[in-house]
């Protein structure tokens, strides 16, 4: 099986937005995603399910690690207010009690 | 004091380039090579380039730049001149997430399985015409009206389906004038209306006097020229297509013109007829189509007719007939392809159309409920087409159950929550989420699996093809831009 290893510093992507990388192309490859510590690499060892598209597949992981990082940054700005507005919108609806428990019966 | 801001709040001179502003909630997918869909919590979009993208979210983009005004004015950022923004946008989640309080409105009973028809493609794997044993029983009508009534929705749609709906009248009769008088002894009783799915092939004056007397509409198969629609949908006679249209002249002088809709289904056959199909719906007075590919149910899987063709050619068929739409729209004829206005309705406004199978939470059993001929409860009209294959995932339970046992049966609550698109693996980074929707029973039936596997779901592959296309042309084309949002606003 054709294999390829690529590696992501820590300081600049996290693990979570590696693997959700890795996930979108799951139809190309499988992936075994290893760090040994916090600070240390994020390595993948990628193994293609079809041979001869390593450099496509290595470009395309590339990209898509930097925009899962980018989701991550707006993910975890924006959780407060996400909270706030989902909050809000269904604070009428009885689908969310006052203390932020789900209803106890669901119709 | 001044009701007003002052001058200088509007200003857009150097002093406030660098305003300090704050990322409000937004997704976005790459569309085309350097530029990327974003949407906001509310599924308002804007395309963004590479460059600004990053600029945004690291915080540099300036106050000056077109893109941030853009940004500010779809709720996509805040700062000090906008900071209604997060109550706007709540209040655009609440609108379109409206229908979720009400529950269910569409109750679908299933009055027959008995059919005239034996077209290869049917979903419903029907039975021939002679078996009483597949008829919906007067204890199950009636606990299915009652169950039906229970709804806390106030808008109620009773829908007939079969086999051939009209093939049982006097079970549509009992139904319509039973639910009719139950729900005028309500202390508050709630806008019911009917609909009958038909074929038209047996339909008499008599049906048609007592669909006059309730207000029913009827809503027919169409599926193209003469030659099309005979070759897909064979019964006795080989005359389906002049029981159709004869249907539909009759229905609109007896009922009105607009209570009559069509359906087409594509078949391999139909494949290259795109612009024949919707010339004949032209000539037969409809105001629009709605393309639908096959569904991988019933005896569509067992005469192999729903691998006949794949997503590609479908999609093709589909941008095909789409673009000729717009071309004739272009000199004046006024038409509308339904499942590009259903996701227009989503990406240009507040509201939520309610399409069943573009709902996040799923639409199964929130948005539809199915009662059986044999008294089974479904949660979707697919649910039962994959129950009538032997698999019974999806089965709520029997009209015989309480309203209480039925919706809160745990297959059905753990369907919705795994197929939740908003946490659904990759749906969750998707800036499609909020125009798309969960279709469990879909991607159980292809992949036992309730949220699916996305890189293998031709649910969102042709979806995702259909939106990409929809934002392309409408950012390419002023006309377009202009038809698309008539087609989202139903005007």
């Amino acid at each position: 099986m054709a294999q390829f290893t690529l590696e992501f510093d820590a300081k600049g992507y996290s693990l979570l937005a590696v693997q959700k990388a890795c996930h979108r192309y799951s139809d190309q490859a499988s992936f075994e995603i290893t760090q040994t510590s916090e600070t240390s690499p994020i390595q993948i060892i990628v193994f293609l399910r079809l041979a001869g598209s390593e450099e496509t597949l290595a470009q395309n992981l590339r990209i898509e690690v930097l925009d899962q990082q980018m989701r991550e940054v707006v993910r975890v700005e924006t959780a407060g207010v996400r909270n706030l507005i989902l909050a809000h919108a269904f604070s009428r609806t009885g689908l969310i009690r006052e203390d932020g428990q789900p209803p106890e019966i669901l119709i | 004091m001044s009701k007003f801001q002052p001058i200088t709040f509007y200003s857009k001179e150097p002093g406030n380039v660098s305003e300090q502003y704050q990322l409000l909630p937004f997704r976005f997918t790459r569309f085309e090579d350097s530029s990327y869909v974003a949407t906001n919590i509310a599924g308002e979009y804007t395309i963004l380039d590479h460059s600004t993208l990053q600029a945004f979210v690291n915080h540099k983009l300036t106050a000056t730049d077109p893109a941030y005004i853009t940004l500010r004015a779809k709720h996509f950022l805040s700062d000090s001149h906008s900071q209604m923004g997060p109550d706007l946008l709540a209040i655009k989640v609440r609108t379109r997430h409206e229908r979720l309080a009400h529950w269910t409105g569409l109750h679908i009973f299933v009055l027959t399985l008995r059919c005239e028809h034996s077209c290869p493609y049917c979903q419903v794997s029907r039975q021939s015409e002679d078996k009483d044993a597949f008829d919906m029983s007067l204890q199950h009508a009636e606990r299915g009206i009652a169950l039906a009534l229970e709804s806390p929705n106030l808008n109620i749609k009773i829908e007939f389906q079969g086999g051939e709906s009209f093939l049982s009248f006097d079970m549509m009769k009992f139904i319509v004038e039973t639910a009719t008088v139950l729900n005028a002894k309500l202390p508050q009783p709630k806008n019911l209306s009917f609909v009958a799915a038909t074929n038209l092939a047996v339909i008499t004056e008599e049906m048609l006097d007592f669909c006059a007397a309730y207000n029913i509409d009827i809503s027919t198969s169409l599926d193209g020229p003469r030659d099309l629609h005979n070759k897909n949908r064979p019964r006795p006679g080989k005359d389906s297509y002049e029981r159709t249209i004869a249907g539909i002249d009759l229905v609109r002088k007896r009922l009105g013109r607009d209570k009559v809709n069509a359906l087409m289904t594509t078949t391999l056959a139909s494949l290259p007829l795109v612009r024949e199909i919707v010339d004949e719906y032209l000539t037969q007075g409809f105001k629009g189509i709605f393309f639908r590919p096959l569904s991988p149910y019933g005896f569509a899987i067992k005469t192999k007719f729903f691998r006949a063709y794949n997503a590609e050619q479908w999609l093709k068929f589909y941008d095909d007939g789409l673009d000729y739409i717009i071309e004739l729209n272009r000199y004046g004829v006024d038409f509308r392809e339904y499942y590009a206005a259903t996701i227009l309705t989503k990406m240009l406004t507040s509201q939520d159309p309610g399409y069943v199978d573009l709902m996040s939470p799923a639409g199964i059993g929130l948005g539809a409920v199915i009662y059986n001929y044999d008294g089974a409860v479904y949660a979707s009209d697919e649910a039962r087409m994959l129950a009538e294959m032997g698999d019974m995932t999806f089965k709520l339970g029997t009209v015989e159950d309480s309203f209480e046992t039925l919706f809160t049966n745990d297959v059905f609550l753990m369907a919705l929550e795994e197929s939740f698109a908003y946490s659904s693996p990759q749906c969750n980074d998707c800036a499609f989420e909020p125009w798309c929707g969960a279709d469990p029973v879909f991607h159980w039936g292809q992949q036992q699996d309730f949220s699916g596997k996305k890189w293998e779901s031709e649910f969102c592959h042709r979806n995702m093809h259909i939106f990409k296309g929809l934002v392309s042309r409408m950012e390419t084309d002023p006309f377009v831009k202009n038809l698309f949002m008539r087609w989202a606003n139903g005007c």
